[in-house]
């Protein structure tokens, strides 16, 4: 099968791309011109596609002969929040053109990567937030996931939308001047290959389409946000002060019991924190 | 922060202050001050950089290293454009090819964080 992975340059886009390859299908890694693809190129089973989601003639021509596509790509907070008209283009009109380009391909579904921002800030409720939980944009990247999933839904091609949590990865993460989330806030990241997998296993299971799912890391994953900090810093070996966000953002934890057939919850916590410190004495940190 | 950051953040400071020194004849004007903007883009990559973990890496310690050996060599060639009497065009050629490769590395390191950004959506 040949499957197109927008974004598939990225942290997610490329982990997604190198499982597709891996199941023996042709994973097309569609991103923009100027980012490396330095992670994926050269693995055999996966394509390079370079090229614009807000871009028909790239769109139209990506799809052509695809069976099926993940839809990553997106402008993501700090940089969604500065221009209202380039986060609608790309997060909203980058979905519509996929759309528009899928419905070329009937039965090829789109499996398409929306957020928990969706359902805004959510501290004073009590957790886990479930799928049902009402959606409220409160920025600019909420806002468009919140468009792109209408637009997706009423579509007419078959869909299954993920609201993925924040990712986790192994590796050195800069720590940014303010933590986007409160010390005292629920957080729940997972693990990058764990969302690499929710969204696989979305694609090959039918049971999946026109459905909305929560992916999240779980319980060992649930703790907060200055829990999180200190344990994953702690862990790479690395003295840091972290400032905290004084407000509430929208990140809790999160019912993942109905996403929980596809089978993606495989690392903990403490598996994460193990593979830091490897890398944080192969960085030299430790 | 590290020795070879200070030792290359010093190299760019001298580097803007022997510009500064330069007759206005021996080179275009224009031409001078904007070799010196680059040079400050550059130093503000430097600094803007220098406190990210990153750069206490192994990696980012031998990024830093690199930045300061092609500071030093941009900072030959303006010594020599300096000592040198009148416009000499092939001097203004290296100094120029120099500035290049220390705006090369400050693009790395602005690269490398945007690489590590944190991201939670």
């Amino acid at each position: 099968m040949n499957l197109l992975v927008t974004g598939g340059a990225g942290r997610l886009g490329s982990g997604l791309v190198k499982r597709i390859a891996a199941r023996g299908h042709t994973a097309w890694a569609f991103d923009l011109p100027q980012v490396r693809f330095d992670a994926v190129e050269d693995i055999p089973g996966v394509e390079v596609f370079r090229g614009d989601v807000t871009d028909l003639y790239d769109v139209a021509e990506a799809c052509r002969g695809v069976d099926g596509i993940f839809h990553l790509a997106a402008l993501l907070p700090p940089r969604s929040e500065m221009n209202q008209e380039s986060t609608m283009q790309v997060n909203v009109g980058g979905t519509r053109n996929l759309v528009e380009a899928l419905r070329q391909r009937p039965g090829a579904p789109l499996i398409f990567a929306s957020s928990v921002a969706t359902y805004g800030v959510t501290a004073s409720e009590t957790p886990p937030i479930r799928e049902d939980h009402p959606l409220r944009a409160h920025d600019l990247y909420s806002k468009s996931k919140i468009e792109a999933e209408r637009l997706v839904r009423g579509s007419g091609v078959p869909y299954t939308i993920l609201r993925i949590s924040a990712i986790a990865v192994a590796d050195l993460v800069e720590l940014p001047d303010i933590i986007p989330y409160r010390a005292d806030q629920r957080v729940e990241y997972i693990y990058v290959g764990d969302a690499a997998q929710a969204l696989l296993s979305a694609f090959e299971r039918p049971e999946a389409r026109g459905q909305t799912y929560n992916i999240a890391g779980g319980g060992s994953w649930q703790m907060t946000g200055f829990e999180y900090i200190r344990r994953f810093y702690d862990a790479l070996g690395v003295e840091v002060d972290p400032y905290f966000s004084e407000v509430y953002t929208a990140l809790d934890w999160y019912d993942t019991s109905w996403s929980r057939f596809l089978g993606y919850q495989r690392a903990t916590l403490n598996g994460l924190l193990e593979r830091l410190k490897v890398v944080g004495e192969r960085l030299g940190l430790r | 922060m590290g020795e070879s950051l200070i030792f290359a953040k010093d190299v760019l400071k001298r580097t803007l202050e022997l510009l500064g020194e330069i007759p206005s004849g021996a080179v275009l004007e224009d031409e001078l001050r904007d070799i010196q903007i680059r040079i400050q883009i550059a130093q503000n990559a430097l600094i803007q950089n220098q406190r990210k973990i990153w750069v206490r890496t192994n990696m980012g310690k031998e990024m830093i290293g690199d930045f300061g050996v092609a500071s030093t060599k941009l900072l030959g060639t303006v010594e020599r454009f300096q000592r040198a009497e009148a416009s000499d065009l092939s001097l203004l050629k290296d100094l120029k090819a120099a500035l290049g490769e220390v705006e090369l590395h400050a693009k790395r390191l602005n690269e490398e964080t945007r690489r590590r950004s944190m991201v939670v959506t």
